[in-house]
């Protein structure tokens, strides 16, 4: 038995043939093909940049727990209370230290007024209505953290801060997180949508984790070096902060659900299941992911085409969805490791699919723009499609890595200025969006198939 | 190397500590490598406490089996410096140092620059040797690295 008995290698020796010297249109600016680039097609710069500018679509909302003004507003007003606890022009003997302190202190009250004005002003309310929710709470909790580093600084330069109060609250927040744990069992309503939820919520619980580990510990004398207790304050406020955010997204999440299920075993169950296929999948393209840059299993060479490109992109998202899963198992957060399981699942299905394509002679050079701007068409209609699979919560996290070659693809075109190198990297990155974006519906499938005893007996 | 001796002095209005007897004009910084009498001799220390530090600890240092290697530099009246490595290499000595802010009760201003001066006593003499250096870095932010540091502020 071979190690991957479903493949058998194709020998197309037909290359897509590549229009030497195409001559740069009349008017345009074309990009210059380098020196010793003495082959393949030349581009047009102006609309390959035209291309890269229409972007990428930005990500919808997916997340199924709506996050509420009150709850970033409740991060604004902390920070607010801490702020006004430092002088507005601090004053220390060390002059270099009283500097610092006051241009932190102009920095956060700038990012407070600027976040509050956004709030108040009905344009910029409208902007923050489109960044998904979880970013706006992101960033107030960012807010908030930045504040506490500024009091925590202030008052290690000023003796003010007690290093015997620091390890209390690091004690507190340890048995907060502690009950907080206790009382989880993965509860929710459609199994792709709880996993969601809960992954982001073990996100946040190991947050407020690291912040309450007692080190490093708080120097016996505060003064000596403020800004490192500027900093132990900032991550206990920031892991305070993060806490009571899962909590309230918790709650709300619940709040919508009738009768909500427990699904913490259904979780673990899926993550070793996924672990175990995605294992299996390796094994079979193993001469391909344990391959050398110059060790390529490939028939011709890859030198100077898409195709390495996109090779080399395919296996890096593998190789990084087996490191977020094994970590994720690690640390036992289960349902952050479903989703890294149902990744490493959509990766492997996609440098599949990459390696057949290689293997039919694919991904040589784009004859001309035209054939680029195909590629992002094609990408952004792959990532709708993946997006499309219901639970859209669940696909959504799925897809990120198509979105993210998306991004990276466009941004490459229009800062593409060595030539046919750049419009090769280009072109893979759009090429690899695709190929990923076809594969989620499969991954997505699967992991909701293990979720869900039901659909697996059936 | 960790069997060093060392001392550090500060002069806070920002004048040289000490000077050799080739020096034109009295500039601070400099570097001298000391393995005998007439080394000793070629340093004229400034009358001044810290000053006085400096040269008490080259006076007791035994020439004949020991060395002396003497640095002085400018640095930000709020801010110390802390040794943290000594090297012999086989034709001289190389030293490492970082800068850290000074505690935030320490008054001092952020536009002033002291004189820095380092003595760091070697358990050879280093006669035959020739090649002397001194690297910088900006933060010292690997903690518990320094072996030695400022200990107290000056004259």
């Amino acid at each position: 038995m071979t190690d991957r008995p479903r493949r058998v290698r194709s020998r197309r020796s037909v290359l897509a043939a590549c229009g030497a010297g195409m001559a740069a249109l009349a008017g345009c600016s074309a990009v210059g093909i380098r020196p010793g680039d003495d082959e393949g097609p030349e581009y047009d710069a102006g609309r390959l940049a035209a291309i890269g500018r229409e972007g990428a679509p930005s990500r919808p909302d997916a997340f199924p727990v709506t996050v509420t003004g009150e709850m970033t507003e409740r991060h604004s007003e902390r920070a607010r209370e801490l702020l006004d606890a430092v002088p507005e022009r601090p004053e220390v003997p060390n002059g270099v230290v009283t500097r610092r302190l006051r241009d932190h202190r102009e920095e956060v009250a700038e990012a407070l007024d600027e976040s509050g004005t956004e709030d108040d002003d009905p344009q910029a309310g409208t902007h923050a209505d489109e960044e998904p929710g979880l970013e706006r709470l992101s960033e107030a909790r960012h807010h908030r953290a930045d504040a506490a580093e500024l009091l925590g600084a202030y008052r290690g330069a000023t003796s003010e801060l007690d290093p015997d109060r620091v390890a209390e609250r690091r004690e507190t927040l340890r048995s907060d997180r502690r009950s907080f744990e206790s009382g989880r069992d993965y509860r929710g309503g459609e199994p792709g949508v709880a996993l969601v939820v809960h992954a982001e919520l073990e996100g946040y619980s190991d947050r407020a984790r690291r912040s309450a580990e007692a080190w490093p510990p708080v120097p016996d004398d505060p003064a000596t070096e403020p800004f490192k207790v500027g900093e132990i304050v900032r991550g206990l406020e920031a892991g305070r902060a993060a806490l009571s955010d899962a909590r309230r997204l918790r709650d709300r999440y619940l709040d919508g659900i009738d009768d909500p299920q427990p699904f913490r075993s259904a979780i673990t169950v899926t993550a070793h299941r996924l672990d175990r296929r995605a294992s299996f999948r390796w094994r079979g393209l193993h001469e391909y992911l344990d391959a050398g840059p110059d060790d390529l299993p490939f028939d011709r060479s890859l030198d100077g085409t898409p195709a390495i490109h996109l090779f080399a992109r395919a296996k890096r998202t593998v190789d990084s969805a087996d490191r977020a899963a094994e970590e994720a198992m690690q640390a036992g957060n289960q349902a952050n490791a479903v989703l890294a399981g149902a990744r490493r699942i959509a990766g492997l299905r996609a440098l599949e699919s990459v390696i057949d394509a290689i293997e039919e002679g694919k991904y040589d050079s784009p004859d001309d723009a035209d054939r680029v701007a195909a590629a992002r068409a094609d990408a952004v209609d792959a990532i709708e499609t993946a997006r499309g699979t219901s639970p859209v919560a669940l696909s959504d996290e799925l897809a990120f890595p198509a979105h993210d070659a998306l991004r990276l693809g466009v941004r490459r075109l229009e800062e593409a200025r060595n030539g046919r190198h750049d419009v090769n990297r280009a072109f893979a990155s759009l090429a690899y969006a695709r190929l990923y974006a076809g594969a989620v519906p499969e991954a997505l499938a699967t992991a909701i198939r293990y979720l869900d005893p039901n659909a697996d007996a059936a | 190397m960790s069997d060093v001796e060392v001392t550090f002095a500060r002069d806070r209005k920002g004048r040289s500590l000490f000077e050799l007897d080739d020096d034109e004009e009295d500039r601070v910084g400099g570097l001298h490598f000391m393995t005998g009498e007439e080394d000793r001799d070629r340093v004229s220390f400034r009358s001044s406490d810290p000053a006085g530090e400096l040269r008490a600890f080259v006076n007791e240092t035994d020439l004949e089996s020991e060395s002396v290697y003497l640095l002085e530099r400018s640095v930000g009246a709020c801010y110390e410096v802390r040794l943290t490595g000594v090297y012999r290499e086989s034709d001289g000595v190389d030293a490492d140092f970082c800068r850290a802010l000074r505690p935030a009760d320490v008054a001092c201003s952020r536009d002033d620059e002291d004189a820095l001066a380092v003595a760091i006593r070697l358990p050879f003499d280093g006669e035959d040797f020739n090649s002397f250096g001194s690297r910088w870095g900006s933060d010292c932010d690997r903690p518990g690295t320094a072996i030695a540091r400022e200990g107290g502020d000056d004259g």
